[in-house]
């Protein structure tokens, strides 16, 4: 029969472990209340902005990369205060490549990995589009041109003139 | 006397050393010592002098109010001590135990957190204090009862049985 010191040290040990256990959790609950309390402002703020702006809005954007493949990102979701550069980023996660900020504006050099090089003459060009005139290039910064419900516009990466800067392409 | 003034002492300076850790402390550790070494009245007197000082000198500021609670909550330590005394003494049987000890500070952390969160509860309601605003003082001061948790079973561990081997050692040589 073990000596009632070993008794007594298995059942203290047992008992730390129950509260050790039992403290964590409260802990991961108190830290997960916390945090499901920002989640419930966050989420109450963000459905009062698309009661002042509207429930959802959607923008259409094409990217042709200018070697046949072209991708149409019709009905993306964007919130209030975006931008074209703030799409283009949503739609490519991130694979954007571009200077910051000469104009008051990024200068987009490389989208999902097609790269304008130094020296060459291609580069990538913002497009807009209205029914009237349809597509136009774009004489704005990218950071500029402010993304609404229902705006279209596109990005096309070809060659342009060396002396007039015009793309040699449209979408 | 002179051992409540020589632990107080160490309790205290180790109590400024580890400020900044926020309930992380050695005070703990010493009364529990103090205790096993010297008895209960040793060990308590040890915590009602180290924790009432450390209330009023804290660099986070003085305790107030709620310093009767905390000196109380610090005797659990003593307690444990001189309980622990009773079946763990012994040079070989502490190095075998040290798990036990340190369990054992485990659960005085857990009880004295579990008091003093009460006390704050009953002193920032009271008279209104309700069964519902206690849990949740309780809940709140769950993230400063880990840390001090985890340490003390540490300390306890690791420090209690290296200090009471040292201190049974340094008395076999004394003769």
């Amino acid at each position: 029969m073990p000596a009632k010191g070993t008794v007594y040290g298995v059942i203290v040990v047992l008992l730390a472990a129950w509260i050790l256990t039992a403290s964590v959790a409260a802990y991961y609950y108190v830290q997960y209340g916390q945090e499901a309390g920002v989640a419930s402002q966050e989420s109450t703020a963000v459905r009062g902005l698309e009661s002042r702006y509207g429930p959802s809005m959607t923008s259409n954007l094409l990217i042709d990369f200018g070697n046949g493949t072209r991708h149409w990102y019709n009905g993306t979701r964007v919130q209030p205060g975006w931008n074209l550069y703030t799409e283009t980023l949503a739609v490519t996660n991130g694979k954007v490549n571009a200077t910051c900020c000469a104009y008051g504006s990024h200068f987009v050099t490389g989208i999902g990995g097609i790269q304008s090089k130094p020296g060459s003459a291609q580069s990538w060009t913002v497009w807009t589009f209205n029914r009237t005139s349809l597509w136009q290039e774009a004489n704005l910064g990218v950071d500029e041109i402010g993304v609404t419900n229902g705006s279209v516009y596109a990005w096309t990466f070809c060659a342009y003139d060396p002396v007039t800067y015009a793309p040699m392409c449209s979408p | 006397m002179a051992v409540v003034a020589a632990f107080s002492a160490l309790a205290i300076g180790s109590d400024f050393a580890l400020a900044p850790y926020v309930n992380v402390k050695l005070m703990d550790t010493i009364v529990f010592v103090a205790a096993f070494l010297f008895g209960f009245r040793a060990g308590a007197g040890v915590a009602i002098v180290s924790e009432a000082a450390w209330s009023v000198v804290s660099p986070w500021g003085s305790a107030g109010a709620i310093t009767p609670f905390l000196v109380a909550g610090e005797l659990l330590f003593a307690a444990a001590g001189w309980w622990s005394s009773k079946y763990w003494r012994g040079p070989g049987a502490v190095a075998s135990r040290v798990v036990f000890i340190g369990a054992v500070m485990l659960v005085c952390a857990f009880l004295w957190d579990l008091e003093t969160n009460a006390a704050t509860a009953l002193l920032a309601y009271w008279p209104g204090l309700t069964l519902g605003k206690l849990l949740l003082t309780e809940v709140a001061g769950v993230p400063f009862a880990v840390p001090h948790e985890i340490a003390d079973f540490l300390f306890g561990a690791l420090v209690a049985p290296a200090a009471i081997l040292g201190a049974n050692r340094a008395r076999y040589v004394r003769g």
